[in-house]
């Protein structure tokens, strides 16, 4: 076993070299698009993050007095349930109000320190059937008993948020045609290394090498080009970690809402790292095909 | 050991390459394949090997039928056939001993037992001190020899030789035959299609003639041409 390990370590590395440049090429293309690919979910999920309020349409917040008694909450409930202009809505109880000031916050521990969640009001966020309704609903709860502000969300987190989803699509949209391009040069580097080698393989399937045998440093060589690409492209994802948490790290600031974590950095990565190896796999399997036939 | 049974293998076109071939081969038998080119014997070689598959009839290789063995069983198949051209099929880039040994490396034979059998079977070919040598550093009737001990150091049970000779001048001719009587001695079967009337002669083995893809001639100790008896 140890020795067939051996086989192929050396057999993939010397097929590589001999395919140097066709390799490097190759690699470039799998980390370019897996950046790109990367780089796009990092920025939805920092602006998901940032966004959270407004998801699913909610165009409207009907903020409840601190004080205000569970009769005012129960009332106002009804009154958004009966409204014609409210397409949904959920409320956000004390202790849902100071998860989310915890998360805002997170900046200025000071602050999430003093707080307690009796300190906080609830709040209704509020979907209109269209758009349109936002300020009528808004002046119809305004006037509630117990409500103590209707605000609506900045309309400049709006903007961003359909700004992201449009960039989404292009930036996915173009990844895709780089991982596919990429895909061919993988294709075309296993195809080369076949030929280079058909020799080889000619008296390997003579004297009864397994097909898998056969294949398994070709496999290894597309594999390692995907890994190489998608490690590079980790390395920008890591890149984007760090650069979301430096340069918008005001605690006031527009993007204070927004964030990436760890956690997010991590997903993000093993996606990039799990598609390298799917398009090295693939890549190699497809380069091998013409060949395998006897 | 090796055995067809009305087999006819018809190429894409319509082109007859054997026609209703029945053969039946001993363990340790030494047959020459004669016949003009085109007469079907590559055929005949390729189909042992399952390089193609017949169009009907039933092929037996060490009493199992391959007619329609699946895909993945093929390598099992050929370790037990050697293989051996006219063009030798060496390996440039590696060494006498490289290239013997590539054929127990890629069927995953312990490196310990590579270490013994490869310079046995370079004994018996006469190449044990060329063993470092390259194959473009060898004559022709040398570069054979290597191409011999690689399809034979995985003791087959059947060695296949196509032209063996084919590129070798008389002398060395003599060399490679003789070396193939003594693994035929070994109690391998071997198969060896040619052109070469002199060692059919010579040798007075079994002679199996095909002419344009059907069993002319199957005759016990015969010569390269018909005896007419």
């Amino acid at each position: 076993m140890l020795t067939r390990f051996g086989y192929f370590a050396r057999e993939t590395i010397v097929s590589l070299r001999r395919n140097l440049l066709m390799t490097i090429a190759g690699v470039l293309t799998v980390a370019v698009s897996l950046a790109l690919f990367g780089g796009i979910l990092m920025l939805s999920r920092w602006v998901g993050h940032g966004t959270e309020r407004i998801k699913g349409g909610v165009r409207l917040e009907v903020f409840m007095k601190v004080d205000a008694t569970d009769q005012q909450i129960a009332d106002v409930r009804a009154a958004l349930k009966n409204d014609a202009n409210v397409k949904s809505f959920k409320f956000f109880d004390k202790q849902a109000a100071l998860q989310e000031f915890k998360r805002i916050f997170r900046k200025d521990p000071d602050l999430v320190k003093n707080i307690t969640a009796d300190a906080l009001p609830t709040s209704f966020r509020v979907v209109p059937v269209q758009a349109e309704k936002t300020t009528t609903v808004q002046r119809a709860f305004n006037a509630q008993p117990g409500v103590d502000d209707v605000a609506t969300p900045e309309e400049a987190l709006r903007g961003l948020l359909d700004a992201t989803n449009t960039a989404r699509i292009i930036f996915i949209g173009l990844s895709l045609i780089l991982l596919v391009s990429s895909l061919f040069l993988i294709v075309n580097t296993i195809r080369l290394a076949t030929f280079a080698r058909r020799r080889e393989i000619e008296v390997m399937k003579l004297v009864g090498a397994s097909n898998w045998f056969v294949r398994v440093p070709f496999m290894a060589e597309g594999l390692v080009q995907g890994l190489i690409g998608a490690g590079l492209a980790v390395g920008v994802v890591v890149a984007l970690k760090v650069g979301f948490d430096n340069w918008f790290n005001s605690p006031t600031g527009f993007f204070r809402e927004f964030y990436v974590t760890s956690g997010d950095a991590t997903i993000v990565a093993l996606y990039v790292l799990a598609l390298g190896v799917i398009i090295g796999l693939i890549g190699s399997t497809i380069g091998l095909r013409r060949f395998l036939k006897v | 050991m090796l055995k067809f049974e009305n087999v006819n293998k018809i190429y894409k076109g319509n082109i007859a390459a054997l026609r209703d071939v029945s053969i039946d081969v001993q363990k340790g038998e030494f047959v020459f394949l004669v016949g003009p080119s085109g007469s079907g014997k590559s055929t005949f070689l390729k189909l042992l090997l399952r390089e193609e598959t017949a169009t009907d009839g039933r092929i037996v290789v060490a009493g199992r039928d391959i007619s329609h063995l699946s895909q993945w069983k093929i390598p099992q198949l050929r370790r037990n056939i050697g293989t051996i051209f006219q063009d030798f099929k060496l390996l440039p880039t590696k060494t006498v001993y490289e290239n013997v040994a590539f054929a127990m490396e890629v069927i995953g034979r312990p490196r310990h037992v590579i270490r013994t059998q490869v310079p046995q079977v370079l004994d018996l070919v006469g190449l044990a001190k060329k063993a470092g040598r390259f194959p473009t550093e060898l004559s022709g009737g040398e570069q054979q020899r290597v191409s011999i001990a690689r399809a034979f150091v995985n003791r087959p049970l059947i060695l296949l030789a196509d032209e063996p000779t084919g590129n070798l001048d008389p002398a060395t001719t003599v060399g490679i035959m003789r070396i193939l009587d003594r693994i035929n001695r070994t109690g391998t079967t071997v198969c060896m299609a040619t052109h070469d009337g002199r060692i059919v002669d010579a040798m007075r083995r079994r002679v199996i003639e095909l002419s344009r893809g059907s069993v002319v001639r199957d005759e016990a100790r015969g010569l390269y041409g018909a005896t007419g008896g």
